[in-house]
């Protein structure tokens, strides 16, 4: 199947007592531009890094084009960009920025990993799409959050992925550059037909580009158009801190649990 | 007396160019907890050395020994990170098997034990060709390791989450980072002592990180090779233990390092 299937899905941390994915089946096809959205604690990250393969020991069957992500690993390597959370990457590293979107395409090259000419004028290229091709020598954590997210995002491009499966894009970041960077990946949606899936606590950045939502809460509570799915109904059973009042729909930041 | 002068100059510059390089990164790949259990290490393997080269006669020199049960004790804080324990924690557990196979070597050794004094306080006011020699043959392995490996090291220490969806193998580079991290700790505790393998395998490296993230590898060989060179003189002029000048330089190079940033900062605001 030319997506991402994932069939009665089911993890459970070692050691915890309780899922942090549940029974959990969707089927997104190609081209799709689809965000992941729930409660701190729903899941959304492990579905992410089960899709990627960091996660291995769960129950169900998932797919990514067809393959699986643990026991095809270097085809799962080559076709998905992973972008994870900024909080996950060091900053004590002193890496470059031309050295992090490098970090991409030597990853497609066996050691000793050789620069030719070819590789530096993608690199070049991928740089100056994302506009970060000014900032090459700088270090990389000494940039703002939006500069670092536009950085990570170099380096899932550079080596021209199917499908890029970003991890809390918008964390840490003003709306005004949330915004900018859910453009900017309907952009690269649009334009370079890359598939998208994103986890996110927000879908106000990208509700102009009528993504497909899931609505996760160790279970899916709702997948489709946002328009179909942001819907007070469904968003109350994912969300355990939700809060109605004269009209307005407040939504807590509590850690998920199971509402039923 | 010329000859043993040379030595001690050759023996300051020889650690501190492997400091200079391999500091940075233990700091940015947050193996310093690793690089200190590792020194607990270099004492039982040169207990274990002594067991073997002074009780059952074997001509192995006790440097190679050493170093082979630092590497083995790598691997298992390596395998240990692999099955999920953090690095403090493998870390912890490496110190206890040190600590256990000290005691036990230092039993089965009886009166030769005491030679493993000079693991503590470090050989390098005596220091001999010979283990210039060895400094050479380790200095020469790490440069090899960083060359090889350096793009990989830094990419595993700054995402290994990232590298390894990217299809890098995590799991040997971490091998790599340690090997080089047990290559200079077998160096420095030998020529030094453990007191300040300690000091030195954190100082240039966090000062440099600190100062100039951008020429980090230039400023931390040039912090070393002060450190190294400068230390050794004063311990020599003041007639003191090597240990002393490298411990007093360094901690003036931490003081110095910490003005120069907080001075930094106060221009940038």
């Amino acid at each position: 199947m030319n997506g991402i299937t994932v069939k009665n899905l089911t993890y459970y941390y070692p050691g915890e007592c309780a899922p942090a994915l549940e029974d959990i089946s969707f089927e997104l096809r190609s081209p799709f531009y689809t965000i992941i959205m729930g409660p701190n604690g729903a899941g959304k990250t492990t579905l992410i890094k089960i899709l990627v393969g960091l996660l291995k020991n769960y129950s169900g069957t998932v797919k990514v084009y067809d393959y699986d992500p643990v026991k095809d690993r270097a085809e799962i390597s080559r076709i998905v960009g992973y972008v994870p959370q900024i909080i996950n990457v060091s900053d004590l590293a002193p890496i470059k920025v031309r050295e992090v979107v490098e970090m991409g395409l030597m990853s497609l090259q066996r050691s000793p990993r050789i620069m030719t000419s070819k590789d530096k004028k993608r690199i070049d290229e991928i740089m100056r799409v994302l506009k970060i091709k000014e900032y090459e020598n700088e270090v990389f954590a000494e940039l703002s959050g939006g500069l670092r997210q536009r950085v990570l995002l170099a380096r899932a491009l550079v080596k021209s992925p199917r499908v890029l499966l970003l991890d809390e894009p918008f964390s840490m970041l003003d709306f005004n550059i949330k915004c900018e960077i859910a453009g900017l990946l309907y952009e690269i949606h649009k334009d370079l037909g890359i598939d998208i899936l994103m986890v996110a606590h927000e879908v106000s950045p990208c509700v102009s580009y009528e993504p497909e939502v899931i609505v996760l809460n160790k279970r899916i509570y709702g997948i489709g158009r946002a328009s179909n799915v942001l819907k007070p109904e469904i968003l109350a059973k994912a969300y355990p801190g939700i809060t109605h009042m004269d009209g307005l729909m407040i939504i807590g930041e509590d850690h998920a649990s199971h509402p039923h | 007396m010329l000859a043993i002068l040379i030595n001690l100059f050759l023996a300051a510059l020889l650690s501190s160019l492997m400091v200079g390089i391999s500091s940075p990164m233990i700091t940015f790949s947050k193996n310093l907890m690793a690089g200190f259990s590792f020194i607990h290490g270099v004492l039982a393997g040169g207990l274990l050395a002594t067991y073997f080269y002074y009780v059952l006669g074997v001509p192995t020199p006790p440097e190679v020994i050493t170093l082979v049960y630092v590497i083995i004790l790598a691997f298992i804080v390596s395998e240990l990170i692999e099955h999920g324990y953090s690095t403090d924690a493998a870390s912890a557990i490496s110190t206890s098997i040190s600590a256990m196979f000290s005691v036990f070597f230092a039993y089965l050794s009886g009166p030769y034990a005491s030679r493993a004094w000079s693991i503590i306080v470090g050989t390098s006011v005596i220091i001999t060709p010979r283990e210039i020699v060895l400094l050479v043959v380790f200095l020469v392995l790490l440069v090899m390791i960083h060359a090889m490996f350096r793009r990989e090291i830094m990419y595993i220490s700054f995402d290994p989450e990232g590298a390894y969806t990217l299809g890098y193998n995590v799991r040997f580079y971490r091998y790599v980072i340690y090997i080089s991290i047990a290559l200079v700790v077998v160096a420095l505790t030998y020529t030094l002592g453990i007191i300040i393998a300690h000091i030195l395998i954190a100082t240039p490296g966090a000062v440099a990180l600190s100062i100039s993230k951008k020429n980090y590898l230039q400023t931390s060989i040039i912090i070393s090779s002060i450190i190294g060179v400068v230390g050794y003189s004063v311990a020599y002029i003041l007639s003191m233990p090597p240990s002393v000048g490298v411990g007093i330089i360094a901690s003036t190079v931490l003081i110095v390092g910490e003005a120069i940033k907080k001075r930094r900062l106060i221009k940038i605001s």
